[in-house]
């Protein structure tokens, strides 16, 4: 007869039980080519999609027919002066909602490549340069740029006034009718409509989302389905490429702004300070968070506008992209110069830091990727589109 | 008679210390999840912060309690500076705190944001006239 097993004894079994757990774990995380350390950084580029949370800043936010109205109008080209441009001509939804050109052209071409549309909503800043602080005012800022779609809160308000169905929808939604005295209230609120429409274009889950969550909950086999490649990429990525410092949580960018070794002359004689002009715009802004057209009665979003600071460094910075749905998004970078992923990987492989102008800040450093590393980095990034093709 | 006042200068410093040592115990504990500041000039006051969340999420913003053990007759300081930076990236946050006074012993900063993960060094600065005193505590944000 055995003896009854001793609280020693036991203590041991337990330890040793603990530890074939925790090989197989680790032996499983090494067969994914990840360590833990890894896999932990990996983790934090999601949940995607995050918590949808209604703007409060705009009182038609979430609303069905809000939606459907800003949708109308999103598409409708006699919001622009001379009728020729709509939101749609630049953000074209089978483009990832972009234009696929290298500068934006609206009524005339501008200095910078259109920004996509989706995932907007859990902005902080808008634009490259930030210059707004809400997706309404930047939704306005299209209507009214010369070289967007020229026009202003009259025009805007007689092409609602002359179409029967837009007017009436607009009263309904708004509780008021048109009226050619309100035309900056009319303008607010039509930037309040493209927005809320603007806020239901949220990206799919994509291969590295459903990667992710199995990392997350330890489900090897799942994870091992990822590519191989672009396991590879994801440890380059949050490892030593150290990208994740920039591009990092669940939408893979920071939202703020970054010297990244581009040129900011747009031609002789003309530069684009980016962030730093953007800031002081913002400030100056009629219609930015602490404004009168916040319908938040606490303007809880109002402290970044008026903390932001203006600092020397921002000169030649521009926003640090989101990395998802890229696939659809190129040429990259503000001025459209890069054409593909690869050269994007590239030109941060070969960066040339003399002229960055980060004032002695030391963030990007060449990574000197080879050849092979460059198309795994590649192979992840395109994991993160909705459209990996 | 030199023997009397020694006496009494004597038991006047002995006063003072017991008063100063049992205001510094008495104040300057700070349970978790307090985190003590380290000091940067001296002499320097203890002191520690408090971060609201107590977890600091990358890129959204937080605040900072900020205590500071000061015995009953040092005074209010002037004002303060609080900045915070990354050592190895050499560059600071996007936006400026806002400082406000709790009480006599406390300040409290909203709007700070450390936009990126990694190591960051909060600098406080507390001025009576021009001088200031300053602490340093080191954050790791993942």
């Amino acid at each position: 007869m055995m003896a009854p097993p001793t609280s020693g004894s036991a203590s041991i079994a337990t330890a040793l039980l603990t530890m074939l757990i925790a090989s197989n774990v680790t032996s499983a995380a090494e067969g994914l080519l990840l360590n833990p350390e890894v896999i932990e950084r990996l983790v934090r580029h999601g949940p995607w999609p995050p918590k949808l949370v209604n703007d409060a800043s705009n009182r038609i936010s979430g609303r069905p027919k809000g939606i459907a109205f800003g949708e109308k109008l999103f598409f409708d080209r006699r919001l622009s002066i001379d009728k020729s441009v709509s939101c749609a001509d630049c953000h074209q939804p089978a483009r990832g909602w972009t234009d696929g050109r290298r500068i934006a052209k609206g009524l005339a071409v501008g200095i910078r490549n259109t920004m996509p549309v989706v995932n907007t909503r859990f902005n902080r800043w808008f634009g490259w340069d930030g210059s707004n602080d809400n997706l309404w005012a930047q939704s306005m800022r299209a209507i009214l740029a010369p070289n967007e779609m020229g026009a202003n809160g009259h025009h805007v308000a007689e092409v609602l006034a002359a179409d029967l169905v837009l007017r009436k929808e607009y009263a309904d939604l708004f509780g008021e009718p048109i009226s050619p005295k309100r035309a900056e209230t009319i303008l607010v609120n039509i930037g309040k409509a493209l927005a809320s429409f603007q806020e239901t274009l949220v990206s799919a889950r994509t291969k590295f989302d459903t990667f992710r969550d199995a990392l997350e909950r330890g489900d090897w086999e799942v994870a091992a389905r990822y590519p191989r490649r672009a396991r590879r990429g994801a440890a380059i990525f949050v490892g030593r490429g150290k990208c994740n410092v920039c591009h990092s949580g669940p939408m893979f960018t920071s939202g703020e702004f970054h010297d990244a070794g581009m040129p900011y002359f747009v031609r002789p004689g003309q530069v684009d300070a980016g962030r730093f002009s953007g800031i002081t715009r913002l400030k100056a802004s009629r219609w930015n968070l602490a404004s009168r057209w916040n319908d938040d009665p606490t303007k809880r979003g109002a402290w970044a506008s008026r903390q932001v600071m203006k600092l020397h460094r921002n000169f030649g910075e521009f926003k640090i992209p989101s990395l998802r749905n890229l696939t659809r998004t190129d040429p990259y970078m503000h001025n459209g110069s890069i054409a593909t992923l690869h050269d994007v990987v590239r030109h941060y492989s070969e960066i040339d830091t003399e002229r960055l102008h980060g004032d002695g800040e030391r963030l990007l450093r060449p990574l000197r990727l080879s050849p092979p590393e460059i198309n795994d980095l590649v192979a992840f990034l395109r994991t993160l589109s909705e459209h990996d093709e | 008679m030199r023997t009397v006042s020694s006496c009494l200068v004597g038991g006047l410093v002995a006063i003072a210390g017991f008063a100063t040592t049992y205001a510094s115990t008495i104040a300057c504990d700070f349970p978790k999840p307090w985190s003590r500041l380290k000091p940067v000039t001296h002499p320097t006051l203890p002191g520690a912060l408090l971060t609201k969340p107590t977890k600091i999420t990358v890129g959204e913003p937080f605040s900072i309690n900020v205590r500071i053990c000061a015995p009953p007759t040092t005074g209010n300081f002037d004002r303060w500076t609080i900045e915070a930076t990354m050592p190895a990236h050499r560059h600071g946050m996007n936006y400026r705190p806002v400082v406000q006074r709790r009480d006599s012993e406390e300040i409290e900063a909203t709007g700070l944001v450390f936009h990126m993960p990694g190591h960051w060094q909060i600098d406080l600065a507390a001025y009576r006239g021009d001088e200031p005193m300053r602490w340093a505590l080191d954050v790791h944000v993942k």
